[in-house]
Formats: C-alpha cells, sequence, structure tokens
C-alpha cells in the first residue's frame, strides 16, 4: 500500500477541522521520527519505508532534503540491507570508545549536562513532565525516559489529544496541549536535539540515517514556529 | 503509543502525594572533597567524577584498507581457517555473476553440516572487502522518481533498485587458481611424516561405509604409542586433512578422491 509522510504544517487562518488534521498529520510524523531513533529498523519497517511517498517541496529545506536522501538511499537497497542498518544505528547512537564523544547518544541528559553523563536533572524534568499529563514510561521501554524517541512521541501523544479535543469542540483543551507541546520543545527537545542531529550527520553512514537528522533539524524547527505563530494569535 | 502508556486507567489504584515535587532534589548535594582527599594538585572544580573524553579525542574513523588485494584475501584465509572450504565454494561457484539470492542459498548448501554464525551476506562481504569478490552493476547510485501532482505538491517514489550480482574479481580469480589442496597436503604430511601411520589409519576408518565419526577415531587412537608425548588427539589428524582437502564433513567424516589418492600412496609406502 502506498503511503505518503506528512509535511510540516503551516500557519495560514485555520478552522477547527483543519487543525484537527494539521495535528494527526504532526502527530504522524513525530511517530514516523520517533519509530526510526527507537531501534533499529525492522523487515516490517523497512517494506512500509520503501512504500512510501516522500514530500519533495515541504517550504524547509532541511526536510526537504531529509526525505530525498531516505528515498535515496530507499532506492539503493539490496539484500543484506537491513544488516547494513543495523551496523549504522549501532555506529550512530552507540559507538565504538569508551569516549563521551564517540556517538550520536539520543539522550538529553548526555547533551545538557556538564560531563554529559545519563541520567541528569534533564530526565528527572521531562519524567515530571509526563507524569504531569498522566503519562509513564512503558514497562518494556528499558532505556531512560529522555530518549529522544520518547521526547517525540510525548509530543506525538500530545497532538492526538489536540486532534481529539477540537473534533470534539473542546478548544481550551486543545490550547492547553498546544501550549505544553510549545513549552516541551522550547525547553527540552528543540533546546538539544540540534546538537545530537549533527552529531549524528558526523557519525551515520547510511542515507537513512543522514536524511532523519535533516529532517529531525527541519521538522522540529518548522513545528516549533507553527506553534509560536498559532498561540502568539490565539 | 508504545514508550508511554497511560496512567489514567489506573488512577483509582494509586494515592497522588499532594506534597510531591518531582524536581526538588531527593538527595543532598554531595560535600565538596577536601585537599587531602583529592591530592594537593587538585584543581578547583573538579569533583569526584572526571570528565569523560573531549571532542578532540574522540576516535577518527578507520583507515582503509590498502593493501593489494592478493595480500587481504590470503589474510582473510589465514585468519578464517575453519571457513576456508565455503570461502573456495564460494569463489567457485561466483566464477560466473550469480544472483546474491542464488549465493546465499549456495552458502547454506555449504554450510548444511557446518554451522558458521556467518551467513551468505556476511561472508561474501568479508569477501568483497578482501578484493576477491565484487557486486555487479553497483556503481551507479539510483534516483528516486520525482512525482509531480496536480495541486502543484511533489513526492519523491524509491525506484526499484536493479538486482546486483556476486562475481569474481582477478584478484580472487587468482587465489583460487593457486589453491591447491593436493599440494597443501603433501606439505602437511612432509611436515608431519613421523606421524603417517595415523593419517593413514584416519583415512582408512573414514573411507569405510557410513564415515567415521570423531569419538570412533578417538576411541581407535586414544592409546597408540606415537600420539602420546607429545600428546595428540584424533582431532588434529582428520582437521588437518579436512583443511587440505581429504576429508568432509556431512554428518560423518568422508574420504573424498582426494583422501582415496593419497590412502593409496600412503599404503604403498607403507608396504614398502
Amino acid at each position: 500500500m502506498e503511503q505518503t509522510a506528512t509535511e510540516p504544517a503551516t500557519d495560514e487562518a485555520l478552522s477547527a477541522e483543519d487543525l484537527a488534521q494539521i495535528a494527526r498529520q504532526r502527530a504522524a510524523t513525530y511517530a514516523f521520527i520517533a519509530r526510526l531513533y527507537r531501534v533499529e529498523v525492522d523487515q516490517d519497517l523497512l517494506d512500509s519505508l520503501a512504500a512510501t511517498r516522500y514530500p519533495a517541496r515541504t517550504g524547509n529545506d532541511d526536510v526537504d532534503h531529509g526525505y530525498y536522501l531516505i528515498a535515496r538511499f530507499m532506492s539503493n537497497t539490496w539484500a543484506d540491507t537491513l544488516t547494513d542498518l543495523a551496523v549504522d544505528y549501532v555506529r550512530a547512537f552507540i559507538g565504538h570508545g569508551n569516549n563521551a564523544y564517540s556517538a550520536a547518544y539520543p539522550y538529553e541528559s548526555v547533551y545538557t549536562s556538564e560531563k554529559r553523563l545519563m541520567m541528569q536533572d534533564a530526565r528527572d524534568e521531562v519524567l515530571a513532565i509526563y507524569r504531569s499529563c498522566h503519562l509513564d514510561k512503558a514497562a518494556s521501554w528499558k532505556e531512560n525516559e529522555d530518549h529522544i524517541a520518547v521526547e517525540l512521541e510525548f509530543m506525538q501523544i500530545m497532538c492526538e489529544r489536540a486532534a481529539v479535543a477540537l473534533e470534539a469542540g473542546d478548544e481550551d483543551a486543545a490550547m492547553t496541549a498546544f501550549k505544553t507541546q510549545r513549552n516541551f520543545l522550547d525547553d527540552h527537545l528543540y533546546a538539544w536535539a540540534g546538537m545530537m542531529t549533527a552529531d549524528l550527520k558526523k557519525f551515520a553512514r547510511t542515507g537513512l540515517y543522514q536524511g532523519l537528522a535533516y529532517l529531525t533539524d527541519g521538522f522540529l524547527k518548522t513545528d516549533n514556529e507553527f506553534l509560536a505563530d498559532l498561540l502568539d494569535e490565539a | 503509543m508504545n514508550e508511554l502508556s497511560h496512567a489514567t486507567e489506573a488512577a483509582d489504584d494509586l494515592v497522588l502525594d499532594e506534597e510531591f515535587d518531582p524536581l526538588a532534589a531527593t538527595d543532598p548535594e554531595p560535600a565538596e572533597p577536601n585537599a587531602a582527599e583529592t591530592g594537593a594538585n587538585a584543581e578547583e572544580g573538579d569533583a569526584f567524577l572526571p570528565y569523560v573524553g573531549s571532542p578532540d579525542e574522540a576516535p577518527a574513523a578507520p583507515a582503509p584498507d590498502e593493501r593489494p588485494a592478493a595480500e587481504r584475501i590470503a589474510d582473510l584465509f589465514d585468519r578464517m581457517r575453519p571457513r576456508r572450504q565455503v570461502f573456495l565454494g564460494i569463489l567457485r561457484f561466483c566464477q560466473t555473476p550469480q544472483r546474491i539470492a542464488d549465493v546465499d542459498a549456495e552458502v547454506e548448501r555449504l554450510q548444511k553440516h557446518d554451522y558458521s554464525v556467518y551467513n551468505g551476506a556476511n561472508l561474501c562481504g568479508q569477501l568483497e572487502r578482501a578484493g576477491a569478490l565484487e557486486r555487479t552493476g553497483s556503481d551507479e547510485v539510483s534516483e528516486p522518481q520525482l512525482v509531480e501532482e496536480d495541486d502543484g505538491s511533489a513526492y519523491w517514489v524509491p525506484t526499484e533498485h536493479v538486482p546486483e550480482q556476486w562475481q569474481i574479481t582477478e584478484a580472487g580469480q587468482a587465489y583460487l587458481d593457486a589453491d591447491a589442496p593436493e599440494d597443501r597436503l603433501r606439505a602437511k604430511l612432509a611436515e608431519d611424516a613421523a606421524y603417517e601411520r595415523i593419517y593413514l589409519q584416519v583415512l582408512q576408518m573414514c573411507a569405510a561405509e557410513g564415515g567415521a565419526t570423531a569419538k570412533a577415531m578417538d576411541d581407535a587412537l586414544i592409546n597408540d604409542e606415537l600420539l602420546q608425548k607429545p600428546r595428540l588427539y584424533a582431532a588434529y589428524f582428520f582437521n588437518n586433512l579436512a583443511e587440505c582437502g581429504a576429508l568432509v564433513w556431512d554428518g560423518a567424516w568422508r574420504i573424498t578422491d582426494l583422501g582415496r589418492a593419497c590412502a593409496d600412496e600412503l599404503a604403498a609406502r607403507a608396504e614398502a
């Protein structure tokens, strides 16, 4: 089945219905990016990536370049692509040195603590935010709560909550969700992801993970701008 | 949602602590160490944990192996001796271009009775890095197709990649041509001339109907006076013969044509 990756949202005058649809599209993009960070690509995801159409003119150069790199990678797969991607995932996110600068460590604490350690203040803060929104780490997730996949999934859930609220006519609840997202981007996700993606561009060798770095940069920037415009107008 | 679960369903089972501040420190800050604890040369600001590395110390990317292909291939075969016969089988199979799936199937056949953690892709990748195999049709990078929609939007659509094939390289063919199992067997027998009788006994056991098991050969040789000092076991002999192509394992150790010729020669020498 052909799928289409979603484009970043724009700030034109919007009805509640339009806003709900945009919120669902944003949720889909957050889910897509989160999945690529969470664990290695498996066969189901690889098949899905091969069947996806990637937007070519979103208005953000980083998003466009990221989607292009992913599409080009998917145009050059071979019998052992899953192994290539698994190797690159380890190379990019785990590294092979005992040095805190050997990979693009996907944890906020590493990039926001003085000594690049895990389980620092950032993890405690995002955990508190999740719990304030009645969310907690799933039992199956063994990594820390400030892993980029979890932070992206938090944004995904807030998008879905906003969409549900808008569809139910509850604009206040939707605005609360949007404000939570904006604060979370400003204080956490958008504040550190750029440093991680800079390392990802340095360490990753496959087009998929290179493209993921550009896509993350462009999408978070665009989404941050969208929320700022939306909430400033409101 | 995968990693964040909704806690509201279980809210009735939880009591909320209204005084709890999740951002409050749960442990007091550790006391700053005094000079006696950290040493007289400790700089101000050094805490218990040292800084872990620095950007300038980040490991550099590994340098590419620029040795000649012949040297890399010889090194690979030397490092992975237990996979020698499989590597040679892959090179023979790829003397004509073969689809990757077909090579993978051939490797499965070669390793049917010889379990390995390496699959066809791993082994072919190692041969490729050594310069013995190459992928045909892979020089050009395929570009995705740009599809324009009526509303002005555009999408990249991944194109289907032309199936690649494995093919032996010149260096790989040279190594294959130079492989002379007879010569290797003669060299090994010359090196172990004192044990010709043992090699003959092992070959004859493996020539029997149904081949021979490692245990049977071990039981037959365990008390042989020739193998007490230095202490040697049956595995030394049948592994050497297998590496030279005189024996093959397919559920039991069986003699090959080369092994039969060798056994005949050793038997003739023993009678002389």
